[in-house]
C-alpha cells in the first residue's frame, strides 16, 4: 500500500490534528463563549475537552480494527463496498465543507484586515494555489508542512502574554455567577472547535507508531483545547464582559493593544502570519475531500480531484459570495454534520465492530 | 565503411605480429600526430617491441627512465622475462581496451610473439599544484583544496580517513569522456539502500561527455528542475572527509575539482568546515547569523515592498516621515525602485566574477559605492531602498554554499512579485510555496527539510546551534546512516577525573 | 513525460500570475500617493454642529510646514471622510491617529461616545490613540503651529505619555475608553488639556460620566491618587503634603514635604451590608522623601512623621472619594469589586452603579514604609 511509503511520525500527526482543530477556530471563540455564558464562559472549554477526548479515543479504538487502511477501507472489508462508498461521499461532503468554511474565513479575515479593496476571488486563487501544490504531494508532506507551522507559531501565546499587562483578573469572579446552567449551555459553541478529530480515519494507516496513536490524539486535542484556554483568559481578562460579545474577532483585536516602539499596528504582520496557520485547515481538508472521491471515481490522480475541489469552491463562491453571515449558516451546518460524523459516526462503527468480533469470537 | 570496419578492429585481440599490430595502431588512431609508436629491441630477451604512446599524456621522465631504459639496456632476470621499472602493469589483448589505456596515458608495449599486450603506467597529464580553494576559503582549516585528477582528490580523501570501512565505486560515464566517477562512502555507516540507489543512478547517466560535477549532479538529483540545490559541491578535502563521516556519499569526478556530497538536507548548506575548529558559541551565532540571512536575503525587499506599497500603517512615527519624505521624491513606485537596484546589483556582481580579482574587487566596491551615492542624489531612488538592497546583498554573500546562494537570488525576485502584488498576503503565500517546495523535496531518498520535520531533535545540535563537540556523539539521525554513535570517547574519560 | 507535465504546470501558473497582476490590486497606494492622518479632532460649534478636524504630516522637503489641517462640518466621521479627502492630496488609506482631541462642548452631552464608532470599525485605524479632552475649543489646538515644537500630534501623544508616567495625568487609549465606557463597573477618565497663551499644556484628568458627560477634573495630585486606587501607580510619581505644625518662615512653603512613590498598591475588600456596599481600603506604599523644605533633626522621630503622613494621605484619599460621590462617578472600578465579591447585589444596581457608589460607605487606611529620604540628611 502507498500508506507505507508515507510515514507519517507522531509529532506530525499531532501537528495535524491540532492543526485542524484550532487554526480557525480561535479567532471568535472568546466572543462566542461570553456570548453563551459570560465570563462563565471558559468552564465550558474543560467539558467540551472531555467529551471530545472521549469521541477521540473511539475513532481511534475504530480504526484499530484495521491498522493498514483507511476508514473506507475499513469499511470495504467488514461492510461491503456500498458502505465504503457512501462513507467517501458523506465524508467528502463533510470536509469539503470544513475545507470551505476555513478557506471563507481566511479570506474574510484576509480582505479585511490586509487587503480590503481585493476582491475575494482572486484572493481565493491565490490561497488555494499553495494550498494545491502543498496537497497533491501527499499526507506526509502534509504532516511535514503542519509540523513546521506548529514549531514556528509556537511563540505567538508568549506575545498575548504582553496583554496581560492592562488585565483586570476581577472579571472572571465570581465564577459560576449565574450557576451552571449557562455554562452546559455554552458547550455547544465548544462543538465546532473540537472538530478535527476524524483525520485519524485517514491518517491511522500513515501513522509509524500505531500503538501511540492514542494518547498522541488526546495530547492534540488537550493542546488545542488548552490553546482555546488560554486566549479565552487573556481575552476575558481585557475586555469588560460588557463589551466582548461587540468583537467578532477578540483575539485579533487584542492585539491592537499592544504598542512596541517599532511597528505601529502590530496586528497587521500577526494576521499575516496567521494567515500560514489558517492554511492547516483547509490543505489537510483539501486532501481529503480529494482523497474520499478519487476513491468513489477509482481514476485519475490526487491532482485531479483537487483541480476539482477547487471548481467547486470557486462556483460555491460565485454563486454566494462570501460573508460573515455566510459563516454563522456554515458553522451551523458544520455543527450538524460534525455531530454526525465525529461523534455519532465513530461510536456506531464501534459498536458495529465490537458486536461483529463477538459475534465471530463466538461462532 | 571505414568506421565501421575500425568498429569491428577494436573489438579484435592483439596479433602476435608485430608488424600488423602497429598496421592497427596507425589504422585506429588516423590524425592523431600526438601518437607515437617507438620501436626497440628489449635487450632482456632478444625480442622486437614497440612502445605506443600519446605524447604528452605520458610523464615522459618516467617513460625514459622506467621503461625504456630497463628494456634497453638492462640485463634481464632469471626466468627470462623482462622486466620494467613501472610499478602498475597489466596484461590486455582487446584493442578498445588498449586505446582506451592509451588515451588516459598509459604507454602500450607490443611485444613480436606474443599474443598480449601490456598496459604500463605512465600516466602524466598537465595538471596544477594544490592550491587554496578559490570558493570556499577557511580561516582554521587545511589550505587544501581538490584537483583535476581523480585519484589525487582521492588520496586526499584517504589522508583524513585512514580507515579499511572507506570503500569506493568506480565507473565510467560518458560516450566519449569515460570519464572516471568513484563513489565514497564509510561501508559500516552510510545506508546502504542510499549507496545502491546513487549507484544506479549514476550507472544510469547516458551522456556525451560529463565535463564539471555541476552536470553530474543534474542527472541524479531527484528534481533537476527546482531551485534548490540536493547536492554539495565541495572543493575542500576536509568537508568531503567529514561529510563521509557523517554518513554520507561523496562522488568525485575525475577532470573536476569539485566533489559532490549527496544525500543532503537543508541545514547542511549552512553549515561550514570552520565551525567545528572555531569555539562553539561564536559558531554557534554565525549558524543563528547564516540562517537569519537566508530568510533576510530573500524576503527583505519584498517586505520593503508590501510595506510601502500596501501597509505602511505599520512604519512607526519617527521613520514614517523620513521614509514619506524620501519616497516623496523618487518618481518610481517601491516595486520598480527595488527591480532596478536589485538587477544593477546582480550585473555588478557577475560583472566581478569575470574581471581579475584586483579590479574586481575595486569595482565592485567602487561601483556600489558611487552608483549608490549618485542615483540618490539624482532622485532616482530613495536611500532607503539602496540601505535594504546593500542589506541583501551582504546577507546572500554570507551563505557558504553558492548553488543555495543562487536560488536565494532567484528566489528573491519571485516573492518581491507577490509582494508586488497582494502585499503581506503575497509575501506568506510566498512563503508557503517556498516551504511547500522545501519539504516536497529529497535528497537520494532522504527528507530535505530534515531535521525539522521530520522532527529529529537530536540532529538539532548540529543544525541552527553548534554544541560543544563533546555532545555530538551521535551521526545525524537525518542521514539514516547505519552506525549511529561516533566513536568518540572524549566524554567518557574527562569524566573519569583528571587534573 | 512528466517533464512535459512540470513545464506545462509552470507556465499555466506563470499566465495565471500574468493575469492576476492584469486584473490589478486595488489596495496598492504608495506611502508618497497617501495621506495618513495623525490626529483627529472633534467639537461642536456654537450651534451645537459637530465639527471636525483633521491633522495630516506633508512628505515633502519643500514645504516648510509640517502638517495639513483640515476640519469641516459633517453628520457623521465616516461621513466627513469625503471631505477630508477632498482637502487632502493623496488617497487616505488608513488613519493612524496618534491622539484624539473632544471638545469642551462636546463633553457638555451624553453619547459622544458613538461618534468614535468608526474608529473601532475600521480596522485600518489604530485605536491606540490617546484621547485627550481640551479645556475649551479644539480648533486652536490644531491649528497651533510652534516652530520650536513638533508637529501637534506628535507634540501632544508625547505630552500624554510622559505626563502620564509622571503621574500628572492618565493615559486613555480609545481601546481603553470603550472598554470605560461599556464597562457597568466604572465611568471614563481622560486627560486634560488646555491652551494657554500658544502653549499647550497638561490640567490633568477629566472624569466623565457614565454617558460620557463631563464631571468634574482631577489636578495632578489627586490623578496620583486614583491611580494610586487603582494599583497603576508607577515608581518615581510623588505627592506633596504642607506638615501642620511646621514653621512657615518667610514667604517660602516651608512645611512642604514631598515623597516619591515606590512599590505601592490599594487593596479593596467589598462587603456588602443593610442595603449598602462598604468598601474597605488599605493602601500600602514604599516611599522616599524627595523634598523636605523644613529642618528635620534626625530620622528616629520616624514613627511620628510616618504616622503624620499616612493621615494626610488618608484624609486626601478620603477627600477625593467624596469627590467621586458627588459627581456620580467611579473611575477607580468599585463596581468592577463589587461585582466580583457581591455580585446579586451588584447585578441590582449594575445600570446605574455610579449613583449607588454615591451612598456607599468607605474605609480608608495608609500604610507607608519611609525607605529613604536621599543622600542628605
Amino acid at each position: 500500500m502507498s500508506a507505507a511509503k508515507q510515514p507519517v511520525s507522531t509529532t506530525q500527526f499531532i501537528s495535524v490534528i491540532t492543526g485542524l482543530q484550532a487554526s480557525v477556530v480561535f479567532l471568535a471563540l472568546p466572543s462566542n463563549l461570553a456570548s453563551a455564558a459570560g465570563t462563565d464562559g471558559w468552564l465550558a472549554i474543560p467539558i467540551g475537552w472531555m467529551v471530545s477526548t472521549v469521541a477521540a479515543v473511539v475513532i481511534v479504538r475504530v480504526m484499530s480494527y484495521y491498522p493498514q487502511g483507511t476508514i473506507l477501507d475499513l469499511l470495504q472489508h467488514f461492510a461491503g463496498g456500498w458502505a465504503s462508498r457512501l462513507a467517501a461521499l458523506m465524508l467528502a461532503f463533510y470536509y469539503f465543507i470544513f475545507a470551505y468554511d476555513g478557506l471563507i474565513i481566511t479570506l474574510l479575515v484576509t480582505k479585511e484586515w490586509l487587503l480590503p479593496n481585493t476582491s475575494v476571488f482572486i484572493l481565493a486563487v491565490l490561497f488555494l494555489a499553495p494550498g494545491i501544490m502543498i496537497a497533491q504531494k501527499g499526507l506526509q508532506v502534509i504532516s511535514r508542512y503542519a509540523l513546521i507551522i506548529v514549531i514556528m507559531s509556537i511563540w505567538i501565546p508568549f506575545v498575548y502574554l504582553f496583554t496581560l499587562h492592562d488585565a483586570v483578573w476581577l472579571n472572571l469572579l465570581p465564577m459560576l455567577k449565574e450557576g451552571w446552567g449557562p455554562v452546559f449551555s455554552a458547550v455547544r459553541v465548544m462543538l465546532y472547535p473540537a472538530l478535527g478529530l476524524t483525520a485519524v480515519f485517514f491518517i491511522y494507516p500513515h501513522l509509524t507508531n500505531k500503538a501511540a496513536a492514542a494518547s498522541a490524539i488526546v495530547i492534540a486535542n488537550s493542546l488545542s483545547h488548552g490553546l482555546y484556554l488560554f486566549i479565552t483568559f487573556v481575552c476575558f481578562v481585557y475586555f469588560s464582559p460588557n463589551e466582548i460579545d461587540q468583537f467578532m474577532t477578540p483575539v485579533i483585536y487584542i492585539m491592537k493593544s499592544l504598542e512596541f516602539n517599532f511597528i505601529e499596528r502590530v496586528e497587521v504582520p500577526f494576521i499575516a502570519f496567521y494567515l500560514l496557520i489558517f492554511s492547516l485547515d483547509s490543505i489537510p481538508s483539501m486532501y481529503f475531500v480529494s482523497f474520499c472521491l478519487k476513491r468513489m471515481i477509482n481514476k485519475g490522480s490526487i491532482g485531479v480531484y483537487l483541480g476539482v475541489f477547487c471548481a467547486a469552491v470557486l462556483t460555491v463562491m460565485l454563486v454566494r459570495s462570501p460573508s460573515v453571515g455566510h459563516i454563522d449558516d456554515l458553522n451551523f451546518i458544520m455543527a450538524l454534520t460534525g455531530i454526525l460524523v465525529e461523534y455519532i459516526l465513530p461510536v456506531c462503527l464501534l459498536l458495529f465492530l465490537v458486536i461483529r468480533n463477538k459475534g465471530k469470537k463466538a461462532s | 565503411m571505414v568506421e565501421q570496419n575500425r568498429e569491428l578492429e577494436r573489438e579484435k585481440k592483439v596479433g602476435a605480429n608485430l608488424e600488423a599490430s602497429v598496421e592497427i595502431v596507425r589504422r585506429l588512431f588516423t590524425d592523431t600526430p600526438d601518437l607515437f609508436v617507438r620501436r626497440l629491441t628489449i635487450k632482456q630477451t632478444g625480442e622486437k617491441a614497440a612502445l605506443v604512446f600519446l605524447q604528452d599524456m605520458t610523464d615522459r621522465a618516467s617513460l625514459n627512465r622506467d621503461i625504456l631504459g630497463p628494456l634497453q639496456l638492462e640485463a634481464g632476470s632469471a626466468d627470462g622475462e623482462w622486466v620494467t621499472n613501472v610499478a602498475v602493469v597489466r596484461r590486455e589483448s582487446v584493442w578498445s581496451v588498449l586505446q582506451e589505456a592509451i588515451f588516459e596515458g598509459d604507454t602500450v608495449l607490443l611485444v613480436d610473439g606474443r599474443s598480449d599486450a601490456f598496459v604500463l603506467d605512465t600516466k602524466g597529464w598537465p595538471q596544477r599544484a594544490i592550491e587554496d580553494p578559490q570558493q570556499e576559503p577557511s580561516l582554521k582549516g587545511a589550505h587544501q583544496g581538490f584537483v583535476e585528477t581523480a585519484s589525487q582528490n582521492i588520496a586526499m580523501i584517504r589522508r583524513y580517513i585512514p580507515h579499511g570501512q572507506l570503500k569506493m565505486r568506480k565507473f565510467k560515464v560518458g560516450e566519449r569522456g569515460n570519464t572516471n566517477v568513484c563513489l565514497l562512502y564509510l561501508q559500516d555507516v552510510a545506508n546502504p539502500d542510499i549507496v545502491d540507489k546513487l549507484d544506479k543512478r549514476i550507472r544510469e547517466v547516458e551522456v556525451d561527455i560529463i565535463i564539471n560535477t555541476g552536470e553530474l549532479s543534474e542527472f541524479i538529483e531527484d528534481s533537476p528542475f527546482a531551485l534548490f540545490p540536493q547536492t554539495i559541491s565541495t572543493e575542500r578535502p576536509d568537508t568531503a572527509a567529514s561529510q563521509i563521516l557523517q554518513g554520507r556519499c561523496v562522488i568525485v569526478v575525475d577532470r573536476s575539482p569539485s566533489v559532490l556530497v549527496a544525500p543532503v538536507n537543508f541545514m547542511a548548506f549552512f553549515q561550514t568546515v570552520d565551525d567545528y575548529s572555531t569555539r562553539w558559541s561564536i559558531a554557534t551565532f554565525l549558524r543563528l547569523l547564516r540562517m537569519f540571512a537566508f530568510f533576510a536575503a530573500i524576503f527583505l525587499p519584498g517586505f520593503y515592498i508590501a510595506v510601502l506599497s500596501f501597509h505602511f500603517e505599520i512604519i512607526p512615527m519617527k521613520l514614517l516621515l523620513t521614509l514619506g519624505e524620501s519616497r516623496g521624491q523618487v518618481p518610481f513606485p517601491p516595486f520598480v525602485e527595488a527591480l532596478l537596484m536589485e538587477i544593477t546589483l546582480e550585473m555588478l556582481r557577475e560583472a566581478g566574477v569575470r574581471l581579475p580579482s584586483p579590479i574586481g574587487q575595486t569595482v565592485g566596491i567602487v561601483g556600489g559605492i558611487v552608483i549608490g551615492q549618485a542615483v540618490v542624489q539624482a532622485g532616482l531612488i530613495s536611500n532607503i531602498m539602496v540601505i535594504v538592497v546593500a542589506f541583501t546583498a551582504i546577507a546572500s554573500f554570507i551563505m557558504p554554499n553558492a548553488d543555495m546562494t543562487a536560488a536565494v537570488r532567484l528566489m528573491r525576485f519571485f516573492i518581491m512579485i507577490m509582494a508586488l502584488l497582494f502585499g503581506f498576503a503575497g509575501l506568506i503565500v510566498g512563503f508557503m510555496i517556498l516551504i511547500g517546495r522545501l519539504i516536497g523535496m529529497n535528497s537520494v531518498g532522504t527528507a530535505y527539510s530534515s531535521p525539522f520535520t521530520p522532527l529529529r531533535p537530536s540532529d538539532w545540535k548540529d543544525t541552527l546551534v553548534r554544541v560543544p563537540l563533546r555532545l555530538m556523539n551521535m551521526r545525524p539521525v537525518s542521514n539514516r546512516t547505519k552506525q549511529l554513535r561516533r566513536q568518540s570517547k572524549i566524554s567518557d574519560s574527562r569524566k573519569r577525573g583528571s587534573t | 513525460m512528466k517533464v512535459h507535465k512540470i513545464i506545462r504546470l509552470r507556465s499555466w501558473a506563470v499566465i495565471g500570475m500574468i493575469g492576476l497582476l492584469l486584473a490589478g490590486c486595488g489596495d496598492r497606494v504608495n506611502l508618497e500617493d497617501a495621506s495618513l492622518p495623525l490626529a483627529l479632532g472633534l467639537d461642536l460649534d456654537e450651534n451645537d454642529k459637530f465639527h471636525f478636524f483633521i491633522s495630516a504630516p506633508i512628505f515633502s522637503k519643500d514645504i516648510k510646514k509640517k502638517t495639513r489641517e483640515v476640519s469641516g462640518k459633517a453628520e457623521s466621521l465616516r461621513q466627513s471622510r469625503a471631505k477630508q479627502d477632498s482637502q487632502l492630496p493623496g488617497a487616505v488609506q488608513g488613519r493612524n491617529y496618534q491622539v484624539i482631541l473632544v471638545g469642551e462642548r462636546m463633553l457638555r452631552h451624553n453619547g459622544w461616545f458613538r461618534t468614535l464608532d468608526v474608529i473601532f470599525r475600521d480596522t485600518r485605524n489604530t485605536v491606540s490613540d490617546r484621547v485627550i479632552m481640551v479645556d475649551g475649543a479644539v480648533a486652536p489646538v490644531i491649528y497651533l503651529e510652534a516652530p520650536d515644537q513638533p508637529s501637534v500630534p506628535v507634540f501632544l501623544r508625547g505630552l500624554v505619555d510622559s505626563s502620564a508616567a509622571r503621574g500628572e495625568s492618565v493615559k486613555t487609549t480609545a481601546l481603553d475608553l470603550h472598554r470605560q465606557f461599556y464597562e457597568q463597573g466604572m465611568t471614563p477618565f481622560i486627560s486634560q488639556i488646555g491652551l494657554e497663551k500658544g502653549k499647550i499644556t497638561m490640567k490633568g484628568t477629566a472624569l466623565l460620566g457614565k454617558g460620557g458627560k463631563y464631571a468634574t477634573s482631577l489636578g495632578f495630585q489627586e490623578t496620583v491618587l486614583l491611580l494610586l486606587l487603582r494599583g497603576e501607580v508607577e515608581e518615581g510619581m510623588s505627592l506633596s503634603y504642607k506638615l501642620p505644625g511646621m514653621e512657615v518662615t518667610g514667604p517660602f512653603a516651608t512645611d512642604v514635604l514631598s515623597i516619591s512613590l515606590g512599590k505601592s498598591g490599594a487593596k479593596i475588600k467589598t462587603a456588602w451590608r443593610e442595603g449598602e456596599f462598604h468598601f474597605q481600603i488599605s493602601v500600602k506604599a514604599k516611599v522616599s522623601i524627595s523634598e523636605e523644605l523644613f529642618r528635620h533633626d534626625n530620622w528616629s522621630n520616624d514613627l511620628k512623621l510616618t504616622g503624620t503622613i499616612e493621615e494626610l494621605v488618608q484624609r486626601d484619599i478620603e477627600k477625593l472619594l467624596a469627590k467621586f460621590q458627588q459627581h456620580r462617578v467611579d473611575p477607580v472600578g468599585f463596581g468592577i469589586h463589587a461585582r466580583a465579591f457581591a455580585y446579586p447585589h451588584f447585578k441590582q444596581v449594575q445600570e446605574h452603579w455610579a449613583e449607588e457608589l454615591a451612598r456607599a460607605t468607605f474605609d480608608v487606611s495608609v500604610k507607608l514604609q519611609i525607605e529613604s529620604s536621599g543622600p542628605i540628611k
